[in-house]
């Protein structure tokens, strides 16, 4: 306890510290906004023209779009993808479009030949391209189940070597987005006023745009703490100290996440306290603020925190930077197709939107076991942490790197 | 004379390249797996050449005065005849040199694998935009004395250069072929000239000064 507080005592002396609090509190504050927009809350009317966006399961909408799009790439064999979130245009070569044709020719029912007589056609403007989707997608809609259809849709993604619409996780909110009706925006506004009590939407949106920031700002603080002990060269002092690796280990990584969470919380109240002004106390729950930050964020730095740990005590150097911004990049591009409630395996959960509450709802199981998966995850690499570090203490490692004497 | 700078070339070479340049591998082999590297288009071309490349300067002339910043010493160097300021110099260039042959490399094999770009517009580009961040990490680890600190800034500003809003940036925005934008070749140069002796200098005061 004492070495944590003294640990916490050396962070809030390290100028770091303040400008990676200070590069927080800007994003929150420009994305966020300086109060929340009540809007957002308005009871939806009747005969509004627009409710926004809604995603459907209507199989027989989402396979006719799938189609139309994919036969439109298929005829001019250009393919748009986005691995990672970075948009690539792929052509297939002769081979992979005869797989391809194979696998338009299973989900309509339409020969390869007819296909590709077709696609002649087309390109050699015989026939108008909605002709011949029109055609291939009447045949399509019996041909096959809906599970079959996603299989074979899902191979098609793999072909084109991942990242497009196609895939199963991404073909529903691509091809299934619709505008939302009266009786759909009643019951989402329902559904945001009874379970997430107001607070709980606006936590969720906090917590989106937090998020991004926290996963990568704070790195650079966890990395310099501890590169500090070997450009100060007082590492041999501490090796030598009676106290544990673990406790050492320990009590500095929770200064810093204890530090980081402290000023989440602050900001989080700063919004909570406008949303109890707005709403009223019996209106709100006010709790679900800090419920959110704690589920949500603090996974987030926890991870973080302990790459930062683990690559310093590694490596020596500076590597852990470059780690966790390959890492939050590949995280946050990824999360772009599902902006407004994409739950996947990432680290950074996105939930762009303040509503949405059904898709929040519909995923909360698995929330809570990716959430704790990261936690495993940051207690694992701190272990591996203590081990590497006792190592170095030992004189089993040199302390320049991990090569054995 | 010639033979102290040689000297200073062959050890930067010996001992601290590999340790520099292994990073910028990674830039690479992020943008084989992200991109591909056979018949890329124009706009995938530009995202390398604008958004991934530069990464490497960052990479590289970040950590410049990395070697001289433990404790102690600023003795050693004092009691040594070679001038600091020249280690820190030719360091300076061999790692803008590096920087320089790694973009020219990965443009002219993206243009022998069919990659449709103009190639003496796009590179000059990505140079630029490199030796800016590159040069801004410089500075800021110079005068402040932290390699954090510098990564921080640096990477920072190029963070910025992500979000949508680019017109708050003004002629300080360094994407701009990407967004159809006229290029700022010869800005974004003069401005890592003017951090690169800025920061050399800056360097040098603070440690006549400890």
């Amino acid at each position: 306890m004492r070495l944590m507080l003294l640990e916490m005592k050396r962070i809030l002396k390290n100028p770091l510290f303040w400008i990676s609090i200070a590069l927080i509190f800007v994003f929150i504050y420009s994305q966020f906004g300086s109060g929340i927009d009540i809007s957002d809350m308005d009871k939806p009317l009747p005969n509004q023209e627009n409710y926004g966006i809604t995603q459907t399961n209507n199989m027989s909408i989402i396979r006719e779009k799938a189609i139309a799009q994919l036969l439109q790439e298929y005829s001019f064999n250009s393919y748009t993808t986005y691995p990672y979130g970075f948009y690539r245009q792929v052509e297939l070569n002769d081979k992979k479009n005869l797989q391809m044709a194979k696998i338009i020719s299973a989900i309509s029912g339409t020969s390869i030949e007819e296909i590709q007589e077709k696609q002649k056609k087309q390109q050699s403007s015989l026939m108008n391209g909605e002709q011949i989707q029109h055609i291939i997608i009447a045949k399509a809609q019996d041909s096959i189940s809906a599970q079959e259809f996603l299989d074979l849709m899902d191979k098609a993604d793999e072909l084109l070597g991942g990242g497009s619409f196609y895939s199963k996780k991404l073909i529903a909110s691509q091809f299934g987005k619709r505008s939302k009706t009266y009786e759909e925006a009643i019951e989402d506004y329902e559904l945001m006023i009874n379970k997430d009590r107001v607070s709980g939407a606006y936590a969720r949106l906090f917590c989106d745009y937090a998020g991004i920031i926290i996963g990568i700002i704070p790195i650079f603080l966890a990395v310099a703490i501890w590169f500090k002990d070997q450009r100060s060269k007082c590492q041999d002092l501490l090796f030598t100290r009676k106290t544990s690796s673990l406790k050492f280990i320990i009590s500095r990584y929770l200064a810093m996440l204890i530090l980081f969470s402290i000023f989440l919380i602050v900001m989080g109240s700063y919004y909570n306290i406008q949303i109890i002004k707005e709403f009223g106390l019996s209106k709100i729950n006010p709790f679900y603020f800090y419920g959110y930050i704690l589920i949500w964020l603090i996974p987030i730095l926890a991870v973080l925190l302990s790459i930062g740990t683990f690559t310093t005590i590694a490596t020596n150097s500076p590597s852990g930077i470059l780690v966790m911004m390959t890492w939050w990049f590949l995280d946050v591009m990824n999360g772009l197709p599902g902006i407004k409630g994409g739950y996947g395996n990432s680290l950074i959960l996105r939930h762009n939107i303040v509503g949405n509450t059904q898709i929040y709802l519909n995923n909360r199981a698995f929330i809570f076991i990716n959430r704790g998966a990261y936690i495993l995850f940051a207690i694992v690499i701190l272990v591996i942490s203590m081990s590497i570090y006792n190592l170095k203490r030992e004189g089993k490692v040199f302390v320049r790197g991990i090569h054995k004497k | 004379m010639v033979f102290t700078r040689n000297k200073i070339l062959c050890n930067e070479i010996k001992h601290h390249t590999l340790s520099n340049v292994l990073p910028c591998f990674a830039v690479f082999l992020l943008i084989y797996i992200l991109f591909g590297i056979e018949g890329l288009k124009k706009d995938t071309v530009l995202i390398i050449a604008e958004r991934f490349l530069p990464l490497m300067a960052i990479i590289l002339l970040t950590p410049c005065f990395e070697y001289e910043l433990d404790k102690g010493i600023n003795q050693v160097i004092r009691s040594k005849t070679i001038y600091i300021g020249e280690t820190y110099f030719i360091r300076m260039i061999w790692r803008i040199v590096l920087y320089v042959l790694s973009t020219l490399m990965l443009m002219q094999f993206l243009k022998t694998q069919r990659a449709h770009m103009e190639f003496s517009l796009y590179t000059l580009e990505s140079i630029s935009i490199g030796l800016f961040l590159g040069s801004l990490g410089f500075l800021i680890s110079g005068i402040s004395s932290s390699l954090i600190g510098g990564y921080l800034v640096a990477l920072v500003y190029y963070l910025i250069q992500w979000m949508p809003n680019l017109k708050m940036l003004g002629a300080f925005y360094l994407f701009r072929i990407g967004k159809n934008l006229e290029p700022m070749i010869e800005l974004n140069i003069g401005i890592t000239l003017l951090f690169l002796i800025s920061g050399l200098l800056g360097k040098l005061m603070i440690e006549r000064r400890r």
